[in-house]
């Protein structure tokens, strides 16, 4: 039979530095997301007996973060929704049945500890007696540990609500109006109209709650946390101070990912203000790095344009998203020779290879394949400039064409951010290589990249109707007003005929002309075959 | 006596032209070819010098002259390094300049949302060496070119070692350049039976370390690409 111990803190606090202080505890450990705030899972099944059975453990654990100052309701169970259900309502359902019961005994909680002041172990009697679980207390000091004996699991949730299920929303919504508030009443359901009427989350979440499911535990695996803060002696309020400080903690940060070899895909930067909301900056990066310098620049270009409300007394610097640096081996001679710039510049040449390169399957194996191989004499990083542009111009202005096999002009190229594209598969190269979603993309867009029909450089955004003198006349014989001038067309050329988009509902019929001016300008105009109306749609420019 | 003395003096000027103009060179004098043989002839370093601006000049819609940059900008990456396109209104369209032999992975399209981002963003562009050339249409985001940006631009370009074509309206000819090369563009109407031909006439107007206004007559084929197709 499994223990699992539930620790559900009052409010948000820094969830994954205690997931792994409490590796103390137990050697598996899980955050659960569940809102309000995060709470921890501990897998402490056959550990209780080191630290005195599950009461002492209870006990170490909360006289342990009450000491950090924490508070916490913890809770036993056998399985992880009874553990969180009793960690998270358990006390107050407890609290409140007790003393509208007068201290009635024959509940199956046991209380085991209560109050951190009052805590035995330590020998410091209080105020309140050791071991008088005066209960009334838990919602004034709500440290507390509750024990769910093995095999109980169902007589301990039957009076709470049903939220304790970790049900959406929604449902305990529905559940409330027709009038289910516990647990208890919705076991008195009859099971088969559980599922139609409310889905199939809360039958399955019941189940894993009473154990007829299992749930797995959602270990937590510790990563490496880049961070660093940094608070100024007194509050500052020159950007040159607070920039200043900002490269300070870059290059903290910098040295930290350099040591675990890793770089920094996202950048979070928080400046906590005297008054006012804390600002927070967020950068994502097109590749991998760990350049301090660089760092330092995408948020300076962002801190120049937001107003700090006043003095900053904290500034934090961390990066939630790291993905490897590739190790190269270092040139003796490097130029420069500073120990920021060669790891930027090996950053470099590497995303020079998969950034550049890694659209080659081609039909053309004697131009592209030295590119791939070797990579151009003198590769210089274009990652930097990508992370400068998206940092300040947003993600969806930086962008990639890429090229659709589809005959509508319009529908023939989709931009896609390079920043973004890059933090979603933060993996290095050979993985994006592998990954066959991905070939099969490049495969397809490289092919039609370069096979097209002359297509003019300026397609506009909405094709632009032309006025034809009269109906049915062939306006490719006549005259093509646009933006202030009217052109004569001397010479066509086509009809190229498109006819597509049934399938997406959209069908679109369209006869297009290259059309020649008298002066020689040329511009791409076709006829709705549905209407027969004419409109500008290109301009060779 | 006066016209010799003033001969002299002249002459004097020239060399302290010739000088100053020698002072000024980019790091890496190399050059990029237009694209066409007969652009490169009556260019003095048979191509478009890297690290410095080209300005392109026409009049109107239609004229064809971004197709004639664009051709030059593939050439210059043929180095293998990116191209940016800061794009003006979103109305760039990036099938047209497929196969012109340059890779989709080397293309970065910026769409930036107003004149100073787009001055700031086609300066980070020509200043990052990784870049081989970026195309631009300094004067479509309202109000013409500055003095003062494109000076900035210049030096960014000189920096970055690539090449920056910026395509302008034949309305700022009378406006002071940074730029190495200027050349204003014409279309020719067509004359081949198929109409395969695309043909233009080429004015340089000014180039640094080259004499007075020369023309040239360009063409390309349609159909075949540009930049293979025509020598």
């Amino acid at each position: 039979m499994k223990r699992i111990l539930c620790l559900a803190f009052d409010k948000k606090c820094e969830i994954e530095f205690l997931a792994r202080w409490c590796a103390r505890f137990s050697p598996s450990v899980g955050v659960e997301p569940s809102p309000p705030a995060e709470s921890l899972l501990l897998d402490v099944t056959g550990v209780a007996h080191l630290f005195g059975g599950e009461a002492g453990l209870g006990e170490t654990i909360l006289r342990e973060l009450g000491a950090k100052g924490l508070r916490v309701q913890a809770a036993v169970a056998d399985t992880i929704g009874a553990a969180w259900a009793v960690a998270h309502f358990g006390s107050k359902e407890e609290g409140g049945r007790r003393k509208a019961e007068g201290g009635a005994a024959g509940c199956q909680l046991s209380v085991v500890s209560c109050q951190l002041s009052a805590d035995p172990p330590r020998g410091c009697p209080a105020d309140h007696g050791p071991q008088t679980t005066d209960l009334s207390s838990f919602i004034l000091h709500p440290s507390s540990f509750l024990l769910v004996p093995a095999g109980q699991t169902l007589a301990a949730l039957r009076p709470l609500p049903v939220a304790a299920l970790r049900l959406p929303a929604a449902v305990v919504l529905l559940l409330r109006e027709l009038g289910i508030r516990r647990i208890e009443q919705l076991e008195a359901l009859p099971r088969r109209e559980l599922l139609p009427r409310f889905g199939p989350e809360l039958l399955e979440h019941w189940d894993r709650t009473v154990g007829r499911l299992d749930e797995p535990l959602p270990v937590h695996r510790p990563g490496l946390r880049f961070a660093a803060g940094w608070s100024p002696e007194v509050p500052i309020a020159r950007r040159e101070a607070i920039e200043a400080g900002l490269a300070e903690l870059a290059g903290r940060l910098s040295e930290m990912l350099r040591r675990a070899g890793l770089g920094a895909m996202q950048l979070e930067c928080r400046l906590e203000c005297t008054v006012g909301d804390p600002l927070e900056i967020s950068v994502g990066l097109f590749h991998p790095t760990a350049w301090a310098r660089h760092l330092v620049e995408l948020l300076a270009v962002r801190l120049e344009r937001l107003r700090i409300a006043g003095p900053v007394r904290h500034i934090r610097l961390a990066a939630p998203a790291t993905a490897p640096l590739e190790p190269r081996q270092q040139e003796l001679f490097e130029e420069g020779g500073g120990g920021n710039g060669e790891a930027e510049r090996s950053l470099g040449l590497r995303s020079w290879v998969l950034g550049l390169g890694f659209q080659t399957q081609d039909p053309r194996p004697e131009t592209q394949g030295p590119r791939t191989k070797t990579p151009p004499a003198s590769p210089q990083p274009l990652a930097p400039l990508v992370d400068r542009l998206s940092n300040r111009l947003g993600q969806d202005a930086v962008v990639r064409a890429r090229l659709i096999p589809d005959a509508q002009p319009e529908m023939a190229y989709r931009y896609v951010p390079l920043v973004k594209r890059r933090r979603r598969l933060p993996q290095s190269v050979p993985l994006l290589r592998r990954s066959s979603a991905f070939h099969r993309l490049s495969t397809a867009c490289s092919k039609q990249w370069h096979t097209a029909a002359p297509r003019p450089l300026r397609l506009l955004a909405t094709p632009l109707l032309l006025p034809v003198g009269r109906p049915g006349h062939h306006a490719k014989h006549g005259r093509l007003r646009f933006s202030g001038h009217v052109h004569q067309i001397a010479k066509t050329w086509g009809p190229e005929r498109i006819e597509t988009g049934w399938w997406r509902g959209q069908a679109v019929g369209r006869d297009y002309y290259r059309v020649e001016t008298t002066t020689g300008r040329r511009f791409w105009i076709f006829r709705n075959l549905r209407d027969g109306l004419w409109f500008l749609h290109g301009v060779f420019e | 006596m006066v016209s010799q003395s003033l001969s002299v003096r002249i002459e004097v000027l020239r060399q302290e032209i010739a000088r100053l103009e020698g002072g000024w060179r980019p790091r890496k004098a190399q050059s990029s070819s237009s694209g066409f043989r007969r652009l490169d002839a009556i260019l003095p370093k048979r191509g478009f010098r890297n690290g410095t601006l080209v300005e392109w000049l026409a009049e109107g819609e239609g004229s064809g002259v971004a197709t004639l940059a664009f051709a030059a900008a593939c050439r210059a990456c043929r180095s293998g390094r990116g191209l940016v396109v800061v794009a003006r209104n979103g109305e760039f369209y990036p099938p047209a300049v497929a196969g012109r032999g340059i890779e989709p992975a080397q293309l970065i399209v910026v769409h930036p949302r107003g004149k100073a981002d787009h001055d700031w963003a086609l300066d980070q562009s020509l200043r990052s060496a990784a870049v081989a050339a970026a195309v631009a249409w300094p004067d479509a985001q309202g109000g013409m070119l500055d003095g003062r940006t494109f000076r900035r631009l210049q030096l960014a370009a000189e920096e970055g070692g690539g090449l920056g074509l910026l395509i302008r309206p034949a309305a700022a000819r009378p406006l002071p350049s940074w730029a190495d090369v200027r050349l204003l563009v014409e279309p020719l109407p067509d004359r081949s039976p198929y109409g395969r031909r695309r043909r233009w006439k080429v004015l340089l107007l000014r180039c640094r370390g080259s004499s007075a206004e020369r023309l040239v007559e360009l063409e390309i084929d349609d159909e075949t690409h540009p930049v293979l197709g025509l020598r």
